[in-house]
């Protein structure tokens, strides 16, 4: 696929550029002088992602007591001091069997903390951005910007930020629209929209690529309807004045970028037609296994195809009952450990957990199936997997899980990487990872979002050096 | 309170940079808050004017806050002088401005839940009695504006999915339709395009599609003047274009171009026609009269002229708009009003002042009266009539959430008939059935106990269920229900018109046995008033304030305190992690005890004492006497033969309420909801809350002439919610634009 991207773009570049590819042109120097494009993909579950969960299984026995009730989930032996173990000498945990094939660009990361935020069902913006907002069924303000709106800025493209989802809030049920989950922002009160519809989603990612005549056609419209609505919004703005000038703006710009977009993309088409997924039933399924698995297509050929550098899947809400799995409890019923037919809920939340590493898997698998430099594309990439409620359904943020895969970390890959205990010398938080992405990035911040006060603010600052080196 | 001791740290630290301020500090802060105390566990003496630092900005967002909202320094202390505290406010937010940082206190006044932060004595004492207005805006419509809008489209929605572009995330009691909340961006632009492109090929070539049958068929709006240039071979002439333009214009906007309008669009029209063909060429042109931002937004700038005060009125066009999409989810066209339309009537000159503008909102909110119409109509099975009024009720109590609720399966079983979405039909009844009436409206809604359950809207819905029932022999249940139909007709009395032994054991939530309960073919009809009284103690206002296995005292305190007392409680602390215990041995009351250590009881004692009184009832809305302990209650009496039962506390206590008048203990939920009733701060509270769903905004003290006449049309009109709602209607506020 690389090599016909790069075969594709260099026949242009003799031919005479359009200042419209840049970006391409911008990644192809990029490889050309050793840089190579950087990806980041998140995925997002909600209910929390269980640490006990996350142990490799013959580390277990030492590293992980029981709940506290019966039934209840395990939890992680907290840490003295960092653990750092390499993965090639000990077993996955069951949950992340399907990443076995990864093993040496697999992390998993433990011990983080992000108490800066809030806790509950979901930490909405505070998760991805590190700071204290909303409240149980309102996502509040985004103070500034999320890491993958950040990254989305330091790594341009065409759609600079892809948010993938199941439904809307974390508290409500599926949508057919875009929506705004509340865990994403460009920046202060610019939350990022999420496509909850995968069959929307391809066609406003894809559908330029559509072929024929007549899609060439309706492009050459869609262009000059774009033209005539910039100038007609203009006339408006003129008209009103100055009142509610925020909203035309808005509507404006909405117009600008598409048009933008289009013109960006054109000459592209034959390239993202060659990654684009192929759309079967699953995209218009209401099975929300088979919208999660369209959702995966549709973020790998996203990844693949060089119109976006991030995306971001937000795996599920807590109203997604998992049908297809044979699971009859909603997310929301399994974190409070309601009984679910068939299997005990830890058991339930573990086939989940399983099923969206699958997905990652396949993701993984996809990219490095591209040639990119020296490598593949996994290589430049990274997939963050965790939860926007932290460690459980009712996260409290005291420890917050993540399992990293891909090449982009150099010094992530084959570890299982534990963080000394909250308040614990040597204990660090979610923003320093956070500067790790930026850091990785090639912009990289010293802080990240807001401090918790109950910790040394130097502990606070700068990335992981253990993900670095 | 953490918060407060933090804000006076930071006063006291900001205080040291300015000449002034020593003592602006040393009157207000050093009390409680110096290096050395650092009441509150927090040292804030450090904090600097570096406005780069993310930490810096956040500790002065604080103190611009709780400065301008006054909750700071706290009420028991002496108050600052005001042009001492607005130096001090004005210079956060011209440092703010410097960096280009919004205020976050600006963001917030806008949202919902900022609403009540406004001192209430002061909107409704008089003092504030300058001219109202509201800002010139743009309002994003409704996802119902959208819906009735696609619905009138005919078939289209049989031809091709149409996605809801403007979807509102609710949240439960929260107004969420604001004008300031909702935007249209790139993302909402897409879709919005997808639909437009459908609708434009529906009303011009048609939308083939297989039916069910397996044959393809044409989906075509049939309009002779879009048929004209579609089916024609050659290209249309300028009065064919311009006459096809127009007709959009009327059906999108309601009116017909202006010419620079037509102009334009005819100019794209020609281009795409040129490029594209007469029927995509068309199609554009089409689209892009739908995607107008008129359309999009309804439009209140005030284009009248402007009065003495620098306001200007809306504009017939814009003052029609507004009323139609208050009361209705349909454009003003398409509002009847006597012989004719709203818009024909602005038009005319006939709601030029508040006296005629109140009539005509009395007129269509009489025109819909629910006293004499079907039920059903308004359910979600049958969608809705009037439902901008029912929306009301639903955003404010948050009935309509009962269903998101989850009760666990082993407390209900599977099919149990634990049917949430009929109780909250039942209680849209009782909500609308008080409306319609209109008399003492919101005393009613707080303390009637005529309910309706399972009503079917007419006696003659009631006897074809039934029928329906008796000869549906293809129910798997169908011997069941014949032989409790025969059994309850043997007895005298009348059958619930439900299929299904599981649906009809629902009515247990109302404490009626469905085995022998004899349903009531006239509705509303009285439940026992020692067991309920109003909307509060309504199975689905209790579901939906209730935990997945427990009374949710808390928020049920903080609804009450929120919704009619005008009153806030701020968030949960970070640092608290709130857990009730599951110590079952103990009752509710008795688990909830860790909140009146000293921390907690300053924001707990606002919400527990409301909450607890609700004690009277089980998570499930029924009315009870006993608490059951050591076990997870659930609907099957025979799992709790051997269970520990407690005699019942149901004492709890309004305090701190702005009506001194009815401070106090209570018994039980029956006295506090009476004594809420009866109070002024809460029929204020209500016309607050009102005025926010009818303008879509919050209230400021500039709107205080709005509330007061509202309130006094209400009280002068016996308790009238329709007279409430005309006077917003009528008002400077809803009016005027500056």
């Amino acid at each position: 696929m690389i090599s016909h991207r790069r075969h594709f773009l260099k026949g242009l570049t003799a031919g005479g550029i359009s200042p419209l590819l840049l970006p391409f042109l911008h990644n192809l120097r990029a490889e050309d002088n050793g840089l190579l494009p950087k990806r980041f993909l998140f995925v997002v579950k909600s209910s929390g992602l269980t640490p006990a969960e996350l142990v490799p299984s013959d580390l277990a026995p030492s590293m992980v007591k029981p709940g506290e009730k019966e039934g209840w989930p395990a939890e992680l032996v907290p840490a003295k001091a960092l653990i750092d173990i390499p993965l090639k000498d000990h077993q996955l945990p069951a949950s992340l069997q399907p990443l076995a094939g990864f093993a040496d660009q697999l992390t998993i990361l433990q011990g983080l903390s992000g108490k800066m935020c809030r806790g509950g069902h979901s930490a909405w913006y505070g998760a991805l951005g590190c700071y204290y907002t909303g409240n149980e069924g309102n996502p509040g303000r985004a103070a500034s910007a999320t890491v993958d709106g950040a990254l989305a800025l330091a790594l341009p493209s065409i759609f600079p930020h892809v948010g993938l989802t199941l439904g809307g809030k974390v508290l409500t049920g599926v949508k057919d629209s875009v929506v705004y989950p509340g865990i994403s922002a460009l920046a202060a009160d610019r939350p990022l929209p999420y496509q909850a519809s995968p069959a929307m989603a391809y066609k406003s990612l894809f559908g330029i690529a559509a072929a024929g005549k007549a899609a060439v056609a309706e492009n050459h419209l869609q262009t000059m309807l774009l033209d005539h609505m910039v100038d007609d919004i203009k006339r408006v703005q003129r008209q009103i004045g100055n009142a509610d000038q925020e909203k035309l703006d808005h509507y404006l710009s909405a117009f600008d970028s598409l048009r933008d977009r289009r013109r960006r993309l054109k000459g592209l088409e034959a390239d993202i037609r060659a990654a684009a997924p192929t759309v079967t039933d699953k995209f218009t399924s209401e099975v929300e296994t088979d919208r999660i698995e369209a959702h995966f297509d549709i973020a790998a050929a996203t990844l693949i195809s060089g119109i976006s550098n991030v995306v971001n899947v937000r795996a599920d809400t807590l109203e997604v009952t998992y049908r297809g799995l044979g699971i009859s409890k909603h997310v929301h019923g399994l974190g409070h450990s309601e009984s679910v037919a068939g299997m005990s809920p830890v058991e339930a939340r573990r086939r989940i957990r399983t099923f969206h590493l699958e997905q990652v898997a396949r993701v993984a698998s996809k990219l490095k199936a591209v040639p990119e430099g020296d490598g593949n594309m996994l290589d430049n990439t990274l997939i963050v997997y965790l939860s926007d409620a932290a460690e459980k359904h009712h996260g409290s943020g005291i420890e917050w899980p993540f399992i990293l895969l891909g090449g982009l970390a150099p010094g992530g890959g084959g570890r299982y990487l534990q963080y000394p205990a909250y308040q614990q010398p040597g204990h660090h938080t979610i923003a320093n990872l956070y500067n790790t992405f930026m850091h990785l990035s090639g912009h990289p911040t010293d802080h990240f979002g807001r401090l918790d006060n109950q910790l040394p603010v130097a502990l606070q600052k700068g990335p992981l050096p253990q993900l670095l080196s | 309170m953490l918060r407060c001791h933090i804000i006076a740290l930071v006063l006291c630290a900001f205080a040291l940079q300015l000449p002034a301020s020593p003592v602006f500090f040393s009157k207000h802060c050093t009390e409680c808050h110096d290096a050395e105390t650092t009441k509150g566990s927090l040292n804030l003496e450090s904090l600097d004017t570096d406005f780069s630092q993310p930490v810096t900005v956040d500790s002065w967002q604080k103190v611009l806050e709780q400065l301008e909202t006054h909750q700071m320094p706290p009420r028991k202390k002496s108050r600052p002088d005001p042009s001492a505290q607005e130096k001090l406010t004005t210079w956060i937010r011209s440092e703010l401005a410097r960096r280009n940082i919004a205020p976050t206190i600006d963001h917030k006044r806008r949202h919902p839940d900022f609403g009540n932060r406004l001192d209430h004595n002061t909107l409704f004492d008089g003092s504030r009695s300058g001219p109202a207005s509201s800002p010139p805006r743009l309002w994003r419509l409704s996802p119902h504006i959208y819906d009735e809008f696609v619905k009138n489209l005919g078939g289209l929605r049989h031809a091709v999915t149409i996605h809801q572009p403007f979807a509102i995330d609710e949240n439960k009691g929260i107004i969420a339709d604001y004008s300031a909340q909702h935007l249209a961006d790139s993302a909402t632009l897409q879709l919005l395009m997808m639909n437009c492109q459908s609708i434009a090929s529906y009303q011009t070539t048609g939308i083939l599609k297989r039916e069910w049958d397996g044959r393809m068929r044409l989906h075509r709006q049939d309009e002779e003047v879009f048929r004209a240039i579609v089916d024609s071979k050659t290209a249309p002439t300028n009065a064919r274009l311009s006459a096809a333009i127009s007709h959009e214009y009327r059906l999108f906007l309601g009116r017909a171009p202006t010419a620079s309008e037509l102009e334009n669009t005819m100019e794209l029209a020609g281009k795409a026609i040129q490029s594209a063909g007469n029927a995509l060429g068309l199609q554009a042109a089409l689209v892009s009269v739908m995607l107008k931002p008129e359309v999009i937004y309804r439009l209140e700038i005030g284009f009248g002229e402007p009065d003495e005060h620098g306001r200007r009125r809306l504009s017939p066009h814009e003052l029609a708009l507004a009323l139609a999409y208050a009361l209705t989810d349909k454009p003003p066209e398409q509002v009847s009003v006597g012989s004719g339309s709203l818009l024909s009537l602005a038009r005319s000159g006939k709601l030029d002042s508040p006296d005629q503008i109140r009539r005509t909102v009395r007129h269509i909110l009489d025109a819909n009266d629910m006293s004499v119409a079907d039920y059903r109509m308004f359910t979600e099975d049958h969608k809705v009539r009037n439902t901008r009024t029912l929306r009301f009720f639903r955003d404010f109590f948050g009935y309509h959430h009962a269903p998101r609720v989850f009760k666990d399966e082993n407390r209900i079983s599977v099919n149990s008939g634990f049917d949430t979405k009929r109780i909250v039909t039942d209680a849209d009844q009782f909500v609308m059935h008080i409306f319609d009436k209109d008399h003492d409206v919101l005393r009613q809604l707080l303390t009637s106990n005529n309910y309706f359950v399972t009503y079917l809207g007419s006696d003659e819905h009631f006897r074809h269920d039934l029928k329906y029932i008796r000869e549906n022999v293809n129910d798997s249940g169908y011997k069941t229900n014949i032989a409790y139909i025969k059994r309850i007709e043997a007895a005298g009395k009348t059958p619930i018109p439900l299929e299904g032994p599981s649906s009809r054991t629902y009515v247990g939530f109302y404490n009626l046995d469905h085995e022998t309960w004899d349903y009531p073919r006239r509705q509303p009809f009285p439940l026992p008033k020692s067991q309920r009284a109003g909307i509060l103690t309504h199975p689905a206002w209790l579901i939906a304030w209730s935990g997945n296995f427990d009374n949710d005292p808390i928020r049920r305190g903080k609804w009450i305190r929120e919704h009619l007392l005008a009153d806030h409680v701020p968030e949960i602390p970070i640092t608290v992690d709130a857990v009730i215990s599951e110590e079952r041995d103990h009752t509710l009351r008795k688990r909830l005890e860790p909140t009146r250590a000293r921390e907690c009881w300053t924001c707990h004692k606002k919400m527990n004492p409301l909450g607890l009184p609700f004690e009277n009832f089980d998570d499930f809305g029924r009315f009870r006497t006993t608490e059951m302990l050591d076990d997870i209650l659930t609907i099957f009496p025979d799992r709790h033969r051997d269970a520990r039962n407690v005699r019942l506390e149901t004492s709890g206590e309004i305090t701190d309420s702005g009506d001194a008048a009815i401070d106090g203990p209570v018994a039980d939920v029956f006295e506090l909801v009476e004594k809420l009733a009866g109070s002024v701060r809460v029929r204020q509270s209500f016309v607050r809350h009102n005025f926010r769903y009818w303008l879509g905004r919050n209230e400021t003290f500039a709107d205080s002439s709005t509330l007061i006449a509202a309130d006094k049309a209400y009280m002068d009109n016996g308790g009238s919610m329709k007279a409430l709602i005309a006077s917003l209607l009528s008002s400077d506020s809803f009016l005027y634009r500056k």
